[in-house]
């Protein structure tokens, strides 16, 4: 059984029996961007299904997701692992694809020579521990499921789903958050929503961590969306009869989803990224309420070094005071940036219509005129394409995700401008196109959940979070070494206790 | 097992529990186990209660944690850090609990919120009064005992504050003459921001901020989360309130110092004056 916190905001309100605080959305000013980007946003974020797993995992979690830009706590594989259930995935979803297609497959090792095929690019140890782990244990039980697959299926990979307003039971009401993420799979033909991981053990009883809860945060997402939302062949398909799975190479887990457990969890979830964000004690709590402790620890854990590691002594017990303040502060002002940028930009899609979303800039729509080798030439309408020339003149464009189906569920497709092919076309490269659900396409400048191809790199925030942690948290033991260390005196002297000057050869007494 | 490891041991569960929650001046015992133990104990490692004994509360000898693996080094940097903050602790109850002390420590509590605050405020505020960019940060952190005085003043008079402040051995300089400190008042609109600040709001912040003076070197959550969590709770008793509620309304002050100091642009557009979410602000 699962225990259950809340911060002691809602833990007050609460006891009061009063309702949880409202999540908070943009106003229209602010969503067509009629107002100052500073300060304290005075909207919640927009978070994604990672986010929300995060902070039910523990709330020393989301303090690293939210402020220091490290999402990784649930992340599958350390060191070489690293990206495997990414390869794991996007093999499945190429192999089921392609039987879609009408390629038959007889047995293992034809299995084999299309993995070898399909992961050449990749270095050849990491595609034998990919192949021997996770793929041929995986094929072995699935053979004739997915040899039973008719020509044409249904199946779709890599659906992405989000809504700003998706429900969860809260006492005998409900309570509304936005939430965004990925599906792997969503399987027509057989009714049911698949995620696929390398996590987990042949023995396993039960699925890997919260991983039953993300496929049940996607499901929900998926069931909230109107219905007027989803893409013409899915207009009359009721997601709540689907079933959900989770697939480990091993084993297959059905998962429940009427889940009491996971409302409260997600309530939980919500209430610690508001407050740590928002709410400067909250952080204190997250470390007071975390998930560990030491003869407990979560040992697969992605950020247990942060809690179980020795702190250097230098430059901490000399000027950890002014980092602290200095580091913490932009921390917050990092993460509110994100806020003012990255999640604005979700709400956008999905609480604008398309002319105030094209208005603004934000989206371009087209129509596909043909698809070629990875080309897709798309038509726009005239009165777009002097802006998207102009855009992508002034550099404000490099890479495009294009979308099929609504920004609310589809497949995003990410691509690069090619050429101008003629007279209100553009030619976009797309490295990797399987089934559209779409005949028309929205083409997004840029995409929450980017990469480092798009023109407005959100990561790289992220990326100064992570290194102002590291810095904060780096340090050396010994003092005679600290005392020649280039980067402690650095620090010490911006800080304030040591004076260095240029040319000078004297070490620190 | 040897007596590091069983000194190790006995460190993981002074650690333990005091992460589950327990008060470290309670944590750690255990059943006494039979080996080892009594060296233990003779050396000053150990001490023994009623048949349950755990690591001793002071901090251990270096050339003891030295032989301890990295691990054991780590737990003990935990152990001997939880000693220092139980000390700490019980100096800033007694000052915060002593109404005497209570204004003065409200004040320098004050004081160094605003100091390390760097005072965010939009560009053309600080030209207006003639500052340079460069210049607004040094001086504005000058100016911090004056607005903090400025506050405190509302709620007591000036010389039980300064009595404190000599009683805690703290010497003032620049709190009153500092020629710069109306226009940085100016800049921020501070009259009208004092004006909104009650007095639940100025102590629970200002002896919040005094707290954090004093653990500026603590370097492990597992000390800062205790500090905190009793400080907290010995302000519940100060204010007579719960920490939700004391929270909530320092989150409302600040909405309502942003919302009445915001000013309008030339196409009418709201904007705040200054970030005041990072001025005036809980300690983290």
């Amino acid at each position: 059984m699962l225990e259950f916190y809340y911060s002691s905001a809602l833990v007050s309100i609460m006891s009061d029996e009063r309702p949880l605080p409202r999540w908070r959305r943009p106003d229209y000013s602010t969503l067509i961007e009629n107002v100052y980007k500073i300060g304290t946003p005075d909207f919640d974020p927009f978070p994604t299904v990672t986010d929300v797993m995060n902070a039910a995992h523990c709330p020393v979690a989301a303090v690293h997701n939210i402020l220091h830009g490290r999402d990784n706590a649930l992340i599958e594989g350390t060191g070489g692992e690293i990206g495997m259930g990414k390869l794991f995935h996007e093999f499945i979803a190429h192999l089921k694809s392609e039987i879609a297609a009408g390629r038959r497959v007889r047995d293992v090792p034809q299995i084999r020579y299309i993995f070898e095929n399909f992961a050449r690019h990749e270095e050849e140890k990491r595609r034998m521990h990919c192949w021997q782990y996770y793929i041929e244990p995986w094929c072995r039980r699935k053979l004739d499921e997915i040899s039973s697959i008719p020509t044409n299926a249904n199946v779709f990979f890599e659906v992405s789903v989000a809504n700003p307003y998706v429900p969860f039971l809260f006492e005998s009401g409900e309570r509304t958050y936005p939430l965004m993420g990925k599906i792997d799979e969503v399987d027509i033909e057989n009714r049911r929503l698949i995620e696929r991981t390398t996590m987990g053990r042949p023995d396993d009883k039960s699925p890997p961590r919260l991983k039953d809860f993300q496929l049940w945060l996607l499901w929900k997402t998926l069931c909230s969306i109107n219905s007027e939302k989803y893409p013409e062949i899915w207009r009359n398909v009721n997601f709540k009869n689907f079933t959900l799975y989770i697939e480990t190479p091993y084993r297959d887990f059905q998962v429940d989803t009427n889940r009491p457990e996971f409302e409260r969890l997600t309530h939980r979830a919500y209430a610690w990224i508001h407050d740590i964000l928002f709410e400067r004690r909250g952080i204190h709590e997250a470390y007071d309420m975390r998930e560990c402790t030491f003869h407990n620890r979560i040992e697969d854990c992605g950020l247990r070094w942060s809690c179980y590691g020795k702190r250097r002594p230098r430059p901490f017990r000399t000027v950890r005071d002014e980092m602290r303040n200095e580091l913490r502060r932009m921390y917050v002002l990092l993460a509110y940036e994100l806020i003012w940028s990255k999640h604005l930009f979700r709400y956008q899609l999905t609480m604008l219509d398309k002319p105030a979303l094209e208005e603004l800039g934000l989206i371009t729509s087209g129509k596909i005129l043909s698809y070629q080798n990875g080309n897709l030439e798309i038509e726009l309408e005239p009165e777009q394409m002097d802006r998207f020339l102009a855009q992508r003149a002034s550099g404000e464009l490099g890479g495009y995700y294009i979308v099929f189906g609504s920004f609310f569920v589809g497949i995003k497709l990410k691509g690069n401008f090619v050429e101008q092919s003629g007279e209100n076309k553009v030619l976009i490269n797309t490295a990797n196109v399987r089934v559209p659900v779409s005949s028309t396409a929205l083409i997004v400048q840029t995409d929450p959940e980017i990469t480092t191809y798009v023109d407005q790199p959100w990561f790289l925030t992220e990326w100064l979070q992570r290194d102002l942690f590291s810095l904060e948290n780096w340090g050396l033991e010994r003092d005679d070494k600290a005392n020649s260390n280039p980067t402690i005196r650095m620090l010490e002297t911006i800080f304030g206790v040591d004076y260095l000057r240029r040319d000078a050869d004297n070490a620190r007494q | 097992m040897s007596e590091y490891r069983m000194l190790k041991e006995l460190l993981g569960l002074f650690v333990n529990d005091v992460e589950k929650g327990i008060d470290p001046r309670n944590a750690g015992w255990t059943e006494a186990p039979k080996n080892n133990i009594q060296k233990l104990i003779e050396i000053g490692l150990c001490e023994i209660e009623n048949n349950k004994v755990r690591v001793a509360f002071h901090p251990l000898p270096s050339e003891v944690i030295e032989k301890l693996d990295e691990e054991g080094k780590w737990l003990a940097d935990v152990h001997q850090e939880m000693v220092r903050a139980t000390q700490i602790l019980n100096e800033i109850i007694q000052t915060i609990n002593n109404p005497v002390f209570q204004p003065a420590a409200t004040f320098l509590g004050w004081k160094r919120m605003l100091y390390t605050s760097s005072f965010p405020v939009v560009i053309d505020r600080i030209l207006q009064e003639g500052f340079s960019a460069d210049e607004w940060v040094p001086l504005a952190r000058k100016a911090s005992g004056a607005l903090s005085l400025s506050v405190v003043k509302r709620w007591w008079n000036e010389n039980d504050v300064l009595f404190g402040l000599n009683k805690l051995s703290f010497i003032e300089e620049g709190v009153l003459v500092n020629f710069n400190v109306d226009k940085v008042a100016r800049i921020l609109k501070w009259d009208i921001v004092a004006s909104l600040l009650n007095k639940n709001v100025v102590i629970t912040l200002g002896l919040l901020w005094f707290a954090d003076s004093k653990i500026k070197d603590i370097l492990y959550a597992e000390s800062m989360v205790y500090i905190q969590r009793h400080v907290w709770g010995v302000l519940e008793q100060i204010i007579g309130e719960v920490s939700g509620t004391i929270r909530t309304e320092i989150f409302d002050t600040v909405k309502a110092v942003e919302n009445i100091t915001s000013e309008k642009d030339k196409v009418g557009r709201i904007y705040p004056i200054a970030c005041w979410n990072f001025i005036i602000r809980l300690p983290w």
